[in-house]
């Protein structure tokens, strides 16, 4: 909102053609690099609008859901791509299709509901319709009525389908690009990526629940959050009074090798801290006194044989996998305009679940996303960050220097290193 | 103990207000009382319910659970201060056994934060099997249904 324009203060952020046909950056990046993260980037809305194009519609592949949600042939599932909305579906024969959720006729959403099994899509506007590969079938009148109106006789209905993304398929993980140029999955996400994928999404899911957080806060925010190992321990009480996570544990921070990417995993039980900051309560908000009545909510199972029972793993730019003990699931953040977003929580089990697995998973559900024992302090703190940069001056920046400058993986975890390399994927995409 | 609907009705009505007023007084210590020692609280969109979905916002299965969720809104939790007041609709008794009923009964719940902004929070039904034990009511199963699918920012107390 600061920006001049020859002196004049643009009035027209809510247009983004004005700013995209320019295509003039709308920021520069502070000489310090990755360390600094100008504060214009979550709330400015020509860097949205550039987001929208470059981002999303750019050279990424943005997470559109799983194989579990479509099953059979004529399923689909509304989903967002950046603020596009998008429809994915399963054709006849098995495909999966991804196009934009809007008719080719006037722009109608053409779903307007989560999720179902459709045989065509059919706009109620003027009722055009299309089949599950995106094709336009008919259109309601064509020819008029009594010979009288419709479409032109040279209308070709072939070109005026719907907008198609390309889809591709991680381990039953549905991904789409509206890019030709983005590189295949395998290369895009990266050898180390792709392995902590395989370790969850190798089986038949089930989905266990379903629902969304509307958060106050730009959508890189959330980013930031779920890429910061720093925080866990201190703003989530919960986890270190209960021993669930402490630096002290073995553990590692991934990122691929551009950085985009990134995974945190800690080892539960794995630590000694005597001799450590944790030990004699010199963290002052640990409070390992507290006992709960009913401990069950801690239960679980040893599930990975690599001992791992808390990771969070990031796919540039908006999605999150997550496995905190036994619980499963993915977090799929929409943003919902500069100030706003929206995240989608899908939790998961296997198909072949004994009850008593689903049982604990639903369980442990209450550690995570808005009532979250240890996610809660989140919605609340990326909020606060939303409030803090207000009324700020024009270079105005955060300092993510923990670790010093650098994006490379480490074992230890008081590092920002995931979050420099969230933005140097942001900075990369977006040519800033 | 047997109940006739209408006896049924009126004891759970007084119910629910003791239990709407003991949320919105900030009195959560007191929250568990209202349920048996086992018993089941579930927060859960009504959409996920219907499709049989296990896992919502909030999920407790015993007394103790429940207390844990007041300790940890009173020692872990950082969020800022608010404040709910429920709205409750009329109950309607679908059935009564012995001692034991079940009941729904509507709920507005507007959140009030410390900046003194105001927002419908949360809109549903309390879908309740309700024991009498000695002529005192206590909940042994409540789902809190919500109509919508999205939390705004994040959920504290319990509804």
């Amino acid at each position: 909102m600061e920006k001049m324009e020859n002196g004049v203060r643009s009035t027209f952020h809510h247009w983004p053609g004005k700013t995209m046909s320019g295509d003039t950056a709308p920021l520069s990046w502070p000489a310090q690099g990755l360390t600094r993260v100008p504060y214009t980037v979550f709330d400015d809305a020509d860097v949205q609008a550039r987001e929208q194009a470059k981002i999303f519609r750019g050279l990424t592949w943005n997470y559109l859901g799983l194989d579990c949600e479509i099953p059979k042939p004529g399923d689909y599932k509304t989903v967002f791509v950046g603020e596009t909305p998008v429809i994915l579906c399963r054709d006849e024969e098995g495909g999966v299709h991804a196009m934009v959720n809007r008719c080719a006729h006037r722009g109608a959403l053409l779903c307007f509901d989560k999720q179902g099994n459709r045989e065509n899509f059919t706009c109620v506007y003027h009722n055009w319709s299309y089949d599950l590969r995106g094709n336009l079938k008919s259109i309601a009148f064509k020819r008029g009525v009594r010979g009288k109106g419709g479409m032109p006789p040279d209308f070709d209905n072939a070109q005026h389908g719907l907008e198609r993304l390309r889809v591709t398929s991680y381990r039953g993980i549905h991904f789409g690009t509206f890019s030709e140029q983005t590189p295949p999955i395998e290369l895009y996400l990266g050898p180390v990526m792709c392995r902590y994928l395989e370790r969850i999404y190798s089986r038949p899911l089930r989905v266990l629940g379903q629902h969304s957080q509307y958060l106050k806060n730009n959508w890189k925010l959330v980013m930031e959050n779920v890429r910061d190992p720093y925080h866990a321990s201190i703003l989530h009480l919960f986890f270190g009074s209960f021993g669930l996570s402490r630096q002290t544990m073995k553990g590692e921070a991934l990122l691929d090798e551009r950085g985009w990417h990134h995974i945190v995993y800690t080892k539960r039980a794995t630590d000694d801290i005597r001799g450590s900051e944790y030990e004699g309560g010199r963290i002052p908000n640990m409070k390992s006194h507290l006992k709960l009545a009913d401990p069950r909510i801690l239960e679980e199972w040893p599930e990975f044989e690599d001992g791992i029972t808390n990771m969070v793993q990031t796919v540039f730019p908006a999605v999150t996998f997550q496995q905190i003990s036994n619980c499963l699931g993915v977090r799929h953040l929409v943003p919902r305009g500069p100030n706003e977003c929206e995240l989608f929580w899908t939790l998961l089990g296997y198909e072949d679940d004994e009850p008593w697995k689903t049982r604990i998973r639903a369980r442990q559900a209450n550690l995570i996303g808005p009532a979250g024992l240890i996610s809660l302090e989140d919605g609340a703190v990326t909020n606060f960050v939303q409030r803090g940069i207000r009324g700020r001056a024009p270079d105005a920046a955060s300092v993510v220097e923990l670790g010093g400058s650098s994006i490379e993986s480490s074992e230890n975890r008081v590092t920002e290193a995931p979050i420099r390399g969230f933005w140097k994927g942001y900075r990369e995409t977006m040519g800033l | 103990m047997h109940l006739d609907k209408t006896e049924a009705r009126l004891a759970i009505e007084e119910l629910m207000r003791e239990y709407a007023a003991c949320i919105d007084d900030g009195r959560y210590e007191e929250w568990p009382a209202f349920f048996t020692d086992e018993c089941r609280y579930l927060i859960i969109p009504r959409e996920s319910h219907e499709r049989g979905y296990v896992s919502g916002f909030y999920l407790c299965e015993s007394k103790g659970m429940l207390a844990d969720r007041i300790l940890c809104l009173r020692e872990t939790a950082i969020y800022e201060p608010q404040s709910y007041r429920h709205l409750i609709g009329g109950t309607r008794v679908l059935s009564v056994e012995g001692s034991t009923c079940r009941a729904e009964t509507g709920f507005a719940v507007i959140r009030t934060t410390s900046d003194g902004e105001m927002s419908v929070f949360a809109a549903g039904k309390y879908v309740d099997t309700v024991v009498f034990d000695d002529g005192v009511p206590r909940f042994s199963e409540k789902l809190v249904l919500t109509d919508s699918t999205r939390i705004d920012v994040l959920i504290a107390a319990p509804l």
